[in-house]
Protein backbone atom coordinates (compact mmCIF):
# COMPACT_ATOMS: atom_id res chain seq x y z
CA UNK A 1 0.00 0.00 0.00
CA UNK A 2 2.71 2.62 0.90
CA UNK A 3 5.43 1.29 -1.90
CA UNK A 4 2.16 1.52 -4.15
CA UNK A 5 1.57 5.27 -2.59
CA UNK A 6 5.13 5.99 -3.20
CA UNK A 7 5.37 5.40 -6.90
CA UNK A 8 2.13 7.15 -7.76
CA UNK A 9 3.68 10.27 -6.01
CA UNK A 10 6.81 9.86 -8.14
CA UNK A 11 5.22 9.41 -11.16
CA UNK A 12 2.93 11.56 -11.19
CA UNK A 13 6.03 14.46 -9.81
CA UNK A 14 7.86 13.12 -13.27
CA UNK A 15 4.98 13.71 -15.36
CA UNK A 16 4.35 16.86 -14.37
CA UNK A 17 8.57 17.43 -14.62
CA UNK A 18 8.27 15.96 -18.07
CA UNK A 19 5.74 18.59 -19.28
CA UNK A 20 7.18 21.48 -18.03
CA UNK A 21 10.14 20.18 -20.12
CA UNK A 22 8.20 20.98 -23.01
CA UNK A 23 7.05 24.12 -22.27
CA UNK A 24 10.47 25.05 -21.76
CA UNK A 25 11.60 23.69 -25.06
CA UNK A 26 8.64 26.06 -26.30
CA UNK A 27 10.00 28.76 -25.08
CA UNK A 28 14.23 27.91 -25.93
CA UNK A 29 12.58 27.89 -29.68
CA UNK A 30 10.66 30.66 -29.52
CA UNK A 31 13.08 33.11 -27.33
CA UNK A 32 13.60 36.26 -29.15
CA UNK A 33 17.53 36.58 -28.04
CA UNK A 34 20.06 34.33 -27.66
CA UNK A 35 19.77 34.71 -23.98
CA UNK A 36 16.47 33.86 -23.69
CA UNK A 37 17.39 30.57 -25.09
CA UNK A 38 20.30 30.11 -22.72
CA UNK A 39 18.17 30.84 -19.89
CA UNK A 40 15.25 28.29 -21.15
CA UNK A 41 18.47 25.49 -21.76
CA UNK A 42 19.73 26.18 -18.43
CA UNK A 43 16.47 24.97 -17.10
CA UNK A 44 15.53 22.31 -18.91
CA UNK A 45 19.04 21.10 -17.23
CA UNK A 46 17.81 21.87 -13.84
CA UNK A 47 14.78 19.62 -14.62
CA UNK A 48 16.37 16.92 -15.97
CA UNK A 49 18.69 17.05 -13.00
CA UNK A 50 15.68 16.65 -10.77
CA UNK A 51 14.13 13.63 -13.16
CA UNK A 52 17.27 11.80 -12.83
CA UNK A 53 17.30 12.08 -9.00
CA UNK A 54 13.37 11.25 -8.47
CA UNK A 55 14.13 8.24 -10.87
CA UNK A 56 17.09 7.30 -8.78
CA UNK A 57 14.44 6.73 -6.23
CA UNK A 58 11.69 5.00 -8.52
CA UNK A 59 13.92 2.78 -9.70
CA UNK A 60 15.31 2.10 -6.41
CA UNK A 61 18.78 2.29 -8.32
CA UNK A 62 21.84 4.49 -5.85
CA UNK A 63 24.13 4.63 -9.07
CA UNK A 64 21.72 7.50 -10.35
CA UNK A 65 22.10 9.79 -8.20
CA UNK A 66 25.85 9.91 -9.01
CA UNK A 67 24.85 10.66 -12.62
CA UNK A 68 22.61 13.44 -11.42
CA UNK A 69 25.80 15.06 -9.41
CA UNK A 70 27.88 14.80 -12.76
CA UNK A 71 24.86 15.82 -15.13
CA UNK A 72 24.84 18.96 -12.91
CA UNK A 73 28.44 20.03 -13.50
CA UNK A 74 28.40 18.99 -16.89
CA UNK A 75 25.22 21.27 -17.30
CA UNK A 76 26.95 24.28 -15.81
CA UNK A 77 30.03 23.91 -17.26
CA UNK A 78 27.64 23.88 -20.62
CA UNK A 79 25.97 27.33 -19.69
CA UNK A 80 29.24 29.06 -18.68
CA UNK A 81 30.99 27.88 -22.02
CA UNK A 82 27.94 29.04 -24.00
CA UNK A 83 27.97 32.44 -22.46
CA UNK A 84 31.62 32.63 -23.28
CA UNK A 85 31.84 31.57 -26.50
CA UNK A 86 28.64 33.81 -27.50
CA UNK A 87 30.36 37.01 -25.80
CA UNK A 88 33.67 36.27 -27.57
CA UNK A 89 31.93 36.20 -30.76
CA UNK A 90 30.03 39.09 -30.13
CA UNK A 91 32.97 41.22 -29.72
CA UNK A 92 34.76 39.60 -32.28
CA UNK A 93 31.82 41.22 -34.57
CA UNK A 94 32.05 44.42 -33.01
CA UNK A 95 35.71 44.43 -33.25
CA UNK A 96 35.49 43.53 -37.30
CA UNK A 97 33.03 46.33 -38.00
CA UNK A 98 35.15 48.88 -35.46
CA UNK A 99 38.15 47.66 -37.33
CA UNK A 100 36.74 47.98 -40.95
CA UNK A 101 34.75 51.58 -40.01
CA UNK A 102 38.25 52.86 -39.22
CA UNK A 103 39.96 51.94 -42.72
CA UNK A 104 37.15 53.26 -44.64
CA UNK A 105 37.12 56.05 -41.91
CA UNK A 106 41.14 56.60 -42.54
CA UNK A 107 40.63 56.62 -46.46
CA UNK A 108 38.06 59.13 -46.63
CA UNK A 109 40.14 61.27 -44.72
CA UNK A 110 43.26 60.90 -46.42
CA UNK A 111 41.24 61.84 -49.64
CA UNK A 112 38.95 64.77 -48.12
CA UNK A 113 42.67 65.83 -46.95
CA UNK A 114 43.99 65.81 -50.57
CA UNK A 115 41.23 67.15 -52.10
CA UNK A 116 41.67 70.04 -49.70
CA UNK A 117 45.05 70.63 -49.28
CA UNK A 118 44.79 71.04 -53.67
CA UNK A 119 42.64 73.37 -53.03
CA UNK A 120 44.62 75.76 -50.31
CA UNK A 121 47.76 75.36 -52.48
CA UNK A 122 46.17 76.67 -55.53
CA UNK A 123 44.29 79.68 -53.49
CA UNK A 124 48.24 80.11 -51.35
CA UNK A 125 49.22 80.18 -55.06
CA UNK A 126 46.62 82.38 -56.30
CA UNK A 127 47.68 84.93 -53.24
CA UNK A 128 50.92 84.45 -53.86
CA UNK A 129 50.73 85.69 -57.95
CA UNK A 130 48.28 88.35 -56.62
CA UNK A 131 50.81 89.52 -54.39
CA UNK A 132 53.59 89.24 -56.38
CA UNK A 133 51.23 91.10 -59.76
CA UNK A 134 49.34 93.34 -57.31
CA UNK A 135 48.44 95.76 -60.06
CA UNK A 136 47.12 93.32 -63.23
CA UNK A 137 43.48 92.78 -62.33
CA UNK A 138 43.32 89.67 -64.77
CA UNK A 139 44.86 87.64 -61.67
CA UNK A 140 42.94 90.06 -58.83
CA UNK A 141 40.05 88.54 -60.06
CA UNK A 142 40.52 84.87 -59.46
CA UNK A 143 41.07 84.64 -55.76
CA UNK A 144 37.08 85.84 -55.18
CA UNK A 145 36.04 82.67 -56.84
CA UNK A 146 38.65 80.27 -55.02
CA UNK A 147 36.99 81.97 -51.94
CA UNK A 148 33.62 81.37 -53.00
CA UNK A 149 34.29 77.62 -53.80
CA UNK A 150 35.69 76.74 -50.52
CA UNK A 151 33.26 77.60 -48.09
CA UNK A 152 30.96 74.90 -50.49
CA UNK A 153 33.53 72.15 -49.37
CA UNK A 154 33.34 72.99 -46.61
CA UNK A 155 29.63 73.13 -46.13
CA UNK A 156 29.74 69.23 -48.02
CA UNK A 157 32.17 68.16 -45.37
CA UNK A 158 30.42 67.75 -41.95
CA UNK A 159 27.24 66.03 -44.32
CA UNK A 160 29.88 63.23 -45.38
CA UNK A 161 31.40 62.76 -42.06
CA UNK A 162 27.61 62.47 -40.50
CA UNK B 1 3.32 2.12 10.51
CA UNK B 2 1.84 5.86 11.28
CA UNK B 3 5.43 7.16 11.42
CA UNK B 4 5.99 5.86 7.84
CA UNK B 5 2.25 7.21 6.29
CA UNK B 6 3.76 10.79 8.30
CA UNK B 7 7.16 10.16 6.49
CA UNK B 8 5.04 9.77 3.10
CA UNK B 9 3.10 12.91 3.79
CA UNK B 10 6.14 14.97 4.47
CA UNK B 11 8.10 13.59 1.29
CA UNK B 12 4.34 14.52 -0.69
CA UNK B 13 4.23 17.97 0.85
CA UNK B 14 7.69 18.72 0.04
CA UNK B 15 7.79 17.46 -3.55
CA UNK B 16 4.72 19.35 -4.18
CA UNK B 17 6.10 22.84 -2.82
CA UNK B 18 8.88 22.16 -4.84
CA UNK B 19 6.93 21.43 -7.79
CA UNK B 20 4.93 24.31 -7.69
CA UNK B 21 8.46 26.49 -7.67
CA UNK B 22 9.08 24.89 -10.59
CA UNK B 23 5.75 25.32 -12.52
CA UNK B 24 5.99 28.98 -11.22
CA UNK B 25 9.98 29.21 -12.40
CA UNK B 26 7.95 27.89 -16.60
CA UNK B 27 5.42 30.69 -16.23
CA UNK B 28 7.22 33.27 -15.50
CA UNK B 29 9.72 32.40 -17.78
CA UNK B 30 7.05 32.08 -20.65
CA UNK B 31 5.20 35.35 -19.15
CA UNK B 32 8.42 38.01 -19.00
CA UNK B 33 9.55 39.60 -21.67
CA UNK B 34 12.80 40.67 -21.16
CA UNK B 35 15.74 38.32 -20.62
CA UNK B 36 16.77 39.76 -17.32
CA UNK B 37 13.38 39.19 -15.75
CA UNK B 38 13.39 35.80 -17.27
CA UNK B 39 16.84 35.15 -15.70
CA UNK B 40 15.15 36.25 -12.10
CA UNK B 41 11.92 33.81 -12.46
CA UNK B 42 14.45 31.06 -13.70
CA UNK B 43 16.53 31.73 -10.87
CA UNK B 44 14.26 30.96 -8.45
CA UNK B 45 13.40 27.51 -10.03
CA UNK B 46 17.13 26.86 -9.52
CA UNK B 47 17.12 27.22 -5.82
CA UNK B 48 13.81 26.93 -4.06
CA UNK B 49 12.63 24.28 -6.68
CA UNK B 50 15.85 21.84 -6.14
CA UNK B 51 16.00 22.51 -2.72
CA UNK B 52 12.31 20.96 -1.60
CA UNK B 53 12.59 18.14 -4.24
CA UNK B 54 15.60 17.12 -2.94
CA UNK B 55 14.50 17.37 0.28
CA UNK B 56 11.60 15.14 -0.34
CA UNK B 57 13.95 12.70 -1.78
CA UNK B 58 16.65 13.02 1.22
CA UNK B 59 13.34 12.39 3.32
CA UNK B 60 12.13 9.81 1.63
CA UNK B 61 15.90 8.34 1.81
CA UNK B 62 16.47 8.77 5.27
CA UNK B 63 20.43 9.12 6.60
CA UNK B 64 22.04 6.92 3.95
CA UNK B 65 24.46 7.92 1.80
CA UNK B 66 22.56 8.44 -1.17
CA UNK B 67 20.97 11.53 0.97
CA UNK B 68 24.18 12.75 1.26
CA UNK B 69 24.94 12.83 -2.90
CA UNK B 70 21.44 14.37 -3.26
CA UNK B 71 22.56 16.81 -0.40
CA UNK B 72 25.71 17.25 -2.43
CA UNK B 73 23.65 18.23 -5.21
CA UNK B 74 21.65 20.81 -4.03
CA UNK B 75 25.53 22.74 -2.38
CA UNK B 76 26.73 22.58 -5.53
CA UNK B 77 23.50 24.04 -7.56
CA UNK B 78 23.63 26.77 -4.92
CA UNK B 79 26.72 27.35 -5.70
CA UNK B 80 26.68 27.38 -9.57
CA UNK B 81 23.44 28.42 -10.43
CA UNK B 82 24.35 32.20 -9.31
CA UNK B 83 27.79 32.00 -11.51
CA UNK B 84 25.61 31.14 -14.73
CA UNK B 85 23.38 33.66 -13.49
CA UNK B 86 25.61 36.18 -13.89
CA UNK B 87 27.49 35.04 -17.00
CA UNK B 88 24.14 34.96 -18.35
CA UNK B 89 23.32 38.95 -17.38
CA UNK B 90 26.96 39.80 -18.32
CA UNK B 91 25.96 38.21 -21.89
CA UNK B 92 22.60 39.87 -22.04
CA UNK B 93 24.02 43.35 -21.71
CA UNK B 94 26.80 42.92 -23.95
CA UNK B 95 24.56 42.09 -26.94
CA UNK B 96 21.53 43.67 -26.07
CA UNK B 97 21.71 47.12 -27.73
CA UNK B 98 18.44 48.58 -26.06
CA UNK B 99 18.73 47.42 -22.44
CA UNK B 100 17.48 50.68 -20.94
CA UNK B 101 14.41 51.32 -22.56
CA UNK B 102 11.53 51.25 -20.27
CA UNK B 103 8.30 49.77 -20.84
CA UNK B 104 5.07 50.61 -19.32
CA UNK B 105 2.89 47.76 -18.76
CA UNK B 106 -0.85 48.37 -17.45
CA UNK B 107 -3.88 46.42 -16.63
CA UNK B 108 -5.84 44.92 -19.95
CA UNK B 109 -2.76 46.13 -22.24
CA UNK B 110 -0.18 45.28 -24.22
CA UNK B 111 3.29 46.74 -23.11
CA UNK B 112 3.76 50.39 -24.70
CA UNK B 113 6.77 52.05 -25.95
CA UNK B 114 7.89 55.01 -23.77
CA UNK B 115 7.25 57.34 -25.92
CA UNK B 116 3.38 56.96 -26.28
CA UNK B 117 2.94 56.54 -22.55
CA UNK B 118 5.02 59.92 -21.97
CA UNK B 119 2.74 61.82 -24.38
CA UNK B 120 -0.11 60.31 -23.18
CA UNK B 121 0.30 61.70 -19.42
CA UNK B 122 1.82 64.77 -21.14
CA UNK B 123 5.54 64.36 -19.42
CA UNK B 124 7.96 67.24 -20.92
CA UNK B 125 10.68 64.67 -19.96
CA UNK B 126 12.86 63.05 -23.15
CA UNK B 127 12.39 59.50 -23.25
CA UNK B 128 16.03 58.33 -20.98
CA UNK B 129 17.69 55.87 -21.99
CA UNK B 130 18.15 55.82 -25.89
CA UNK B 131 21.35 57.63 -25.35
CA UNK B 132 22.57 55.77 -22.67
CA UNK B 133 21.17 51.92 -24.05
CA UNK B 134 24.32 52.99 -26.90
CA UNK B 135 26.91 52.52 -24.30
CA UNK B 136 27.81 49.19 -24.33
CA UNK B 137 29.70 48.42 -20.71
CA UNK B 138 31.24 45.29 -20.16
Amino acid sequence: MLGHAYEMLLAGTMIVLGILIIVSIIRSVLGPGISDRVIAVNMIGTIIIMLIAILSLYLDESYLVDVCLIYAMVSFLGVVVLCKVYTGVYLQHKNMKANLGAVEDNLRRQEESGVSGEAERSAAAAELSAENAAGETEIAAKPPEKAAEQPEKAAKQPKEVR
Amino acid sequence: MVWEWIRFFAVAGLLLVGMFFEVLAVFGVQKFKKALNRMHAAAMGDTLGVLFIFLGLMVMRGFTMDSLKLFLVILFFWMASPVSGHMISRLEAMTNPNLGEISVIRMGEKRESVESALSETECAQPAPGKEDAKNESI
